[in-house]
């Protein structure tokens, strides 16, 4: 950005519209402000050293700097959208299990990892559900084998079911704890 | 937010989630506020309508009787149970 550089401050040049010879004068505000206020220049726009943090040359106007802006911001968003998402939440379970009662957790990204932890039971039984794994064996069953948790995966949310009961689907009737990892 | 299925399941359940998602699903209804629900999630409530999105009433919660736990299937037998009862022998 550059400034105007005058050679006679103030200085206009008058053509009357009656057709009188047209004459120069010297212009200056009299309007007796009551605060100068900020004047529009390069100093108070955009100086040569706030351009360079942007990286921009000495020619470069606010409305390029605006421009560069807008494109870092473009560009952290798209990066944040990269970044790990995570979520806690809890759900009571409804007491019902097998592949006709299935429970479904459904969330504001697509799950990568979720981590389900029974409220209260004692040992604390949990399951790990990884994204893309079809089956989940919880960690305390009294079921063996078959108390797997059988996944499916859709999109931002997951969902399964146990053939073994409403406790290995981690579906009793009592508070189940989860923390989600997208 | 706090999330209910408005359909309860055949034992007067409804399905629940609290955190992780910012919208009601369809079918779904959002509960206000912490209230401590009795016997939750098994009961009835009242549903209206905020500029388009369901919520259960407040104060419509009735508790419903919490069933008895379904009983749990036997666990199918193992293959080595299999061979075992096959050849007549005992684990």
């Amino acid at each position: 950005m550059q400034d105007r550089i005058p050679v006679n401050p103030g200085r206009v040049l008058i053509t009357p519209e009656n057709d009188s010879p047209a004459y120069y004068a010297t212009m200056i505000r009299a309007d007796n402000p009551t605060q100068e206020g900020t004047p529009l220049n390069k100093a108070s726009l955009l100086k040569d050293t706030t351009a360079a943090l942007f990286g921009l040359g000495a020619d470069a106007l606010p409305d390029d700097a605006l421009a560069t802006i807008k494109t870092l911001i473009d560009a952290e968003r798209a990066h944040a959208d990269t970044k790990a998402q995570i979520a806690v939440g809890k759900y009571t379970g409804t007491g019902k299990f097998g592949s006709s009662n299935k429970n479904t957790l459904a969330f504001d990204f697509a799950p990568k990892v979720v981590i389900i932890v029974k409220q209260g039971a004692e040992p604390n039984s949990t399951v790990v559900f990884i994204q893309g794994a079809t089956g989940a064996m919880p960690s305390k069953s009294s079921a063996g084998d078959s108390s797997v948790c059988w996944l499916t995966w859709s999109g931002n949310s997951v969902t399964w079911y146990a053939t073994a009961g409403a406790e290995a689907q981690f579906n009793d009737s009592i508070v189940h704890n989860y923390v989600v990892i997208g | 937010m706090n999330i209910i299925e408005i359909a309860p399941l055949d034992n007067g359940a409804h399905r629940n989630q609290n955190g992780g998602l910012s919208y009601v699903p369809a079918g779904w209804a959002a509960i206000r506020g912490n209230e401590e629900l009795e016997n939750f999630p098994f009961g009835s409530f009242e549903v209206e309508y905020v500029d388009g999105v369901p919520y259960m009433v407040e104060g419509s919660w009735i508790p419903g009787e919490m069933p008895e736990p379904e009983p749990i299937p036997e666990p199918e037998p193992t293959a080595d149970e299999i061979i075992n009862a096959m050849l007549g022998v005992n684990a």
